[in-house]
């Protein structure tokens, strides 16, 4: 199974392995989905729960905040201006669908929400591949008697999703500032823990914290390398404990970019021109402003992009540790947890809050054995709230010791 | 089997220099406020040198350590084991067994953790004869003070497990205990007898849930509330203190309506100490020994004297005490007799007294050791059985192993070691320059000059006199005192002269700091000395410091550590402030108590349910081993130096008021969300 919208066109597909492995062998059926990720101001939660439950998918809900700059003029008429971060609670809103349905889906949930307004909030899709007791159901009938406008002209593709795991507090904001500086998108960060270098080190790993900020940024997939590769510079990632980062592909979505709060100039914004030229130009490439062959040169060896794969797990507290010893056995490490809440389609009760969403960037050569061993050690035949997902993430830049 | 990575020597000891040095700083930027503010307050406005300086000095550095300590074993030890028996228990057990371990956890914390040692030590100007039943509280009944506190406290916390367990709002718990403390408040207030303890009733409250527990039940709270909940589950665990400090109140005040009938009535103190009082007086006392030693610890002149009945016994009783070492201990208890003179004798007594040569008494300041080891003892007490029945809970009954032993080991350990040597720097360097702050507030707003000491000079030579002259033409006399290798000159009054035996006595005594005149605004100074020390005193409390980090992870970074830990030093300053105005103004507590929380309750219910839990929460953990001391001082000077007796009531509007700040922060916050998504341009234009 290749990605239609990686740019370099890589031959090798791990997910594409993992999928030929599984088929022949029979006992778990992989199901072809589109993986929505829906970022939303929390006072538009209640509402977005509200449909999602009525259309009877699964969702996974996480706590998050999302940065944007607020510039303000120096008081008592100083030449200049003031620039500080803002952070406003946000919902993370997780649910794979079908793929068939899942751009009615999307606009579904733009027109609820009114994401087409900037400062709402941000949605975006993934094609993925998921093991777990059932293909993703959608109740068809509420679905079909929603009738939202087509956003066609301002859903984008051709994006990337790429993940910062920070393992020193408070560097977030930093990263979230560059990110904001060089225009890219409204950064999201949500919280996680990983204990991987940690549990090698004996009493000694006191001295580094578990928890980790994990910065999420959707930006043109012409430019996630050098952008990358700025954000590596400036969170200093290529130093050993410091974190790591990788992107995804996005098959489409609908950037929030409303990036700066402040006094307005000009009869529109800066991010209205911009969306408005993404439309005249149908796509992001026209935003190309970095040499990606100057950055690699510069980069030299030591931050190589790695080919990877993104497993996720999503299972309750008790049997997380479980799965990840199985990865780990196979030579899967760096697994981040979070906290995530479920919603199950019209169901009050009965499902534990205490989920967790392991992500792991597994290298490509391993993919096909951890999945298998994951599977093996999966309880996703039994509980309808289990998954597992596999996407390919053609670039994560990992250091190792 | 993860392969053991072997960190070098030289890397390890800087990972682990850096580590510390993180923590030490943190500490030493959160106590810097409220030393320099004590310091600057003392030599610069009340200009009075600093005493033991390398003795407070050396607290303040163990009171740094001990924060950095004891908050790192938290984060380690305590609020992962709480969290994870949190988590584990409603997997394993019934409701009914979660809420028989929320009443042992909280009954015993408070036990371990009792802070009616401070509350008796805000007692201690209490007067038997104003608040008889307030003081047979403290005193007689102690025990059942501290069962009744000890029994609230884990009713709240059974009651707060139950909650999460429901996914029950924390809005109708407020809405319904706060209102029934309310109404039996102001019942109270209308008895001149049961209105004596609603200062104590609601400072118990106050000051339970220590540094300690607060914690603890945080994370246990926050495990239950993710594990048990279903559905839409919450990640708050939220509202547990607040429960924590409303029940006790409850239960302090049914046990006041239950003690009432056995106290005597309230009187005046010549009644009180008169033959004809003594069969009720006796009822709080027990014998006439003790008795007597109020009359001298706590009474005036007037008391002492209907105690005696008899001229001549009471003077010989007086022209005694220097002599007798015994009666002196017997009327007198720890109180030295110098003391006693500057701080309870009447003019008249000290005129008496002034031809006796008082030996010097031996005043040794607490030892260093002793100090660190009666605070080790109270500290393991602390840490030790709460740490111990967790571990037997997720150990023995609900099997389960722990992940990281050796790191929960070493954070109990951390949490024992620096609660020690916090409790210890606090004893012997905060407290005492809080103390020696506090004693000398009382300048700021008297108008007459206070009598601090005296000093009796023999073979007194007139010859050494010499006159002066100032610009009026006013002729005053003078001799110069040798002191401590100085030279000073002190005015000569003829009454202080016995001729006969050539003795002169100079009654030293201290000007007001701001003369005769302006006591106005040396009460504005002593109201922002106030503001300031619980503004200062709270950023230090090392649970508060707990609760914004947990407040900080859960929210996701949104509402910052640090934001809260500003907005709740706030609220403690307006509150500090405000009973201390109490006590200066003798306004009844009811008057400010009532206000603060009838506005709390329409604040309450405009405002989110997550932000509403933290909101009451933080009122809960203020007050704490860093504030406590510090207000108590302050408190007990300024009482003393007005004569009044009720020292309570202070930590209460402490507590109140961080939660209205609070909830009004959260009101902005969510007021700013709301404004967040509306259209870019409706917002911008200056």
């Amino acid at each position: 199974m290749t990605n239609e919208n990686t740019s370099k066109g890589k031959v090798f597909s791990p997910s594409r392995t993992v999928w030929r492995t599984q088929m022949e062998k029979g006992i778990y059926t992989p199901h072809r989905v589109s993986h929505i990720t829906c970022i939303v101001n929390a006072l538009l939660s209640e509402k977005l729960s509200v449909f999602l439950k009525d259309l009877g998918v699964i969702v996974y809900i996480e706590n998050g905040r999302v940065e944007r700059e607020i510039v303000k003029p120096r008081p008592f008429n100083l030449p200049g201006e003031i620039s500080k971060l803002q952070d406003t609670p946000v919902d993370v809103f997780r649910l794979t669908v079908p793929r068939e349905n899942s751009k009615e889906v999307v606009n579904c949930i733009i027109e609820l929400t009114g994401l087409d307004i900037p400062g709402r909030g941000t949605i975006f899709s993934q094609d993925l591949m998921e093991f777990s007791k059932e293909p993703p159901s959608i109740n068809l009938n509420f679905l079909s008697s929603q009738t939202p406008k087509d956003f066609k002209d301002i859903l984008l593709n051709k994006l990337s999703y790429v993940i910062c795991v920070l393992s020193i507090p408070h560097s977030s904001e930093m990263l979230s500032k560059v990110a904001l500086d060089l225009g890219i998108c409204v950064p999201f960060v949500t919280y996680g823990t990983g204990n991987y270098l940690r549990d090698q080190m004996g009493l000694i790993r006191i001295t580094i914290s578990a928890d980790k900020e994990i910065v999420h940024l959707v930006m043109p997939e012409h430019d996630s390398e050098s952008i990358i590769r700025i954000l590596i510079e400036h969170g200093h990632l290529d130093r050993p404990g410091m974190g790591f980062i990788y992107q995804t592909p996005v098959s489409m979505g609908l950037l929030d970019t409303h990036l700066k709060i402040g006094s307005q100039k000009y009869a529109a914004s800066i991010e209205q021109i911009i969306a408005a030229i993404d439309q005249l130009k149908s796509g992001t490439s026209w935003r190309k402003r970095l040499d990606t062959d100057q950055q690699n040169k510069k980069a030299g060896k030591s931050m190589l992009p790695q080919d990877n794969c993104e497993i996720s797990i999503i299972s309750e507290e008790e049997r997380i540790d479980m799965l990840r010893e199985a990865c780990l056995k196979v030579g899967a490490t760096g697994a981040i947890t979070s906290r995530v809440t479920p919603i199950v389609g019209n169901d009050e009760g009965g499902i534990a809050s205490n989920m967790i969403r392991s992500a792991i960037s597994v290298p490509a050569n391993i993919t096909d054995n951890v999945v298998d061993k994951l599977l093996e050690a999966s309880t996703i035949k039994d509980e309808i709230t289990d998954h597992i997902h596999v996407l390919d993430s053609p670039a994560a830049y990992v250091h190792s010791l | 089997m993860l392969k053991r990575i072997k960190v070098p020597f030289r890397d390890a000891t800087m990972m682990l220099s850096e580590y510390a040095w993180t923590r030490i700083f943190d500490q030493i930027k959160s106590v810097a406020f409220i030393i320099i503010y004590l310091i600057v307050f003392q030599t610069l406005i009340l200009r009075v040198p600093l005493a033991n300086a390398l003795a407070t000095a050396g607290g303040i550095a163990l009171v740094v350590f001990g924060l950095a300590f004891f908050l790192e074993g938290l984060v380690l030890g305590l609020m992962p084991l709480g969290e994870r028996v949190g988590v584990k228990l409603p997997t394993r057990v019934g409701i009914a067994i979660i809420a028989i371990f929320g009443l042992i956890l909280g009954f015993g914390a408070t036990l371990a953790e009792p802070a009616i040692s401070a509350l008796r030590t805000a007692g201690s100007t209490v007067t038997a004869w104003d608040s008889p039943l307030l003081f047979m509280l403290l005193d007689q009944y102690t025990e059942l003070l501290v069962l009744s506190v000890g029994i609230g406290v884990g009713i709240a916390v059974s009651l707060g497990m139950f909650r999460f367990y429901f996914n029950l709002r924390i809005k109708p718990f407020i809405l319904t205990i706060i209102p029934i403390l309310l109404v039996l408040t102001v019942w109270f207030s209308l008895d001149k007898t049961l209105s004596a303890l609603i200062g104590l009733a609601w400072d118990c409250g106050a000051v339970t849930t220590g540094a300690v527990t607060v914690p603890l039940v945080l994370a246990l709270g926050i495990g239950v509330s993710r594990a048990a909940s279903k559905g839409k589950g919450t990640s708050s665990g939220f509202g547990v203190v607040l429960l924590a400090s409303a029940f006790p109140v409850l239960a302090v005040l049914i046990l006041g309506l239950i003690l009432n009938s056995k106290s005597p009535d309230a009187t005046t103190e010549k009644e009180f100490f008169s033959p004809a009082g003594r069969e009720k007086a006796l009822v709080l006392f027990g014998t006439e020994e003790k008795l007597r030693q109020h009359a001298f610890t706590h009474g005036s002149e007037e008391g002492r004297r209907a105690f005696y009945d008899d001229e001549e016994t009471y003077t010989n009783t007086l022209l005694s005490i220097q002599d007798d070492e015994n009666l002196r201990s017997s009327l007198l208890g720890t109180l030295t007799l110098q003391s006693w003179i500057v701080n309870n004798a009447s003019d008249s007594e000290r005129g008496l007294l002034s031809g006796v040569e008082l030996k010097e008494d031996k005043i040794s300041s607490a030892p260093f050791g002793k100090t660190i080891k009666e605070e080790g003892i109270a500290g393991a007490r602390a840490v030790i059985p709460l740490s111990l029945l967790l571990l037997l809970v997720l150990l023995a009954f609900l099997r389960e192993k722990l992940r990281y032993k050796d790191e929960v080991a070493l954070g109990i350990f951390f949490t024992l070691i620096g609660m020690t040597l916090l409790t210890s720097g606090i004893k012997l360097g905060l407290a005492s320059l809080g103390g020696e702050v506090g004693a000398q507030l009382p300048r700021a707003f008297a108008s007459e000059e206070k009598y601090i000491d005296r000093i009796v000079i023999h073979n007194f030579d007139k010859a050494l006199l010499y006159n002066t002259i100032d610009h009026t033409g006013t002729q005053k006399t003078y001799f110069n005192l040798a002191e401590d290798e100085k030279i000073k000159p002190v005015e000569f009054l003829e009454s202080r002269y016995d001729e006969t035996d050539r003795v002169y006595e100079h009654i030293i005594t201290q000007a007001p700091l701001f003369g005769s005149q302006l006591t106005v605004l040396g009460i504005i100074l002593v109201l922002l000395f106030a503001f300031g020390m619980g503004y200062g005193a709270t950023l230090a409390e090392p649970a508060l410091n707990a609760l914004g980090m947990t407040v900080e992870s859960i929210t996701v970074g949104t509402i910052k550590r640090k934001q809260i830990i500003q907005v709740v030093s706030v609220g403690v300053g307006i509150g500090i402030l405000l009973g201390i105005s109490r006590i200066l103004f003798d306004i009844p507590l009811v008057w400010l108590i009532v206000p603060s929380y009838v506005l709390l309750i329409p604040l309450t219910i405009i405002s989110d349910d997550e932000f509403s839990a933290i909101a009451w929460d933080s009122g809960g953990v203020t007050t704490g081993p860093v504030t406590v001391p510090l207000v108590l001082a302050m408190g007990l000077s300024i009482g003393g130096a007005l004569n009044i007796s009720d020292g309570f009531g202070v930590l209460a509007l402490a507590s109140a008021y961080p939660i209205i700040t609070v909830l009004l922060f959260g009101l902005i916050a969510q007021a700013k969300q709301r404004r967040s998504l509306t259209t870019q341009n409706t917002e911008e234009n200056d």
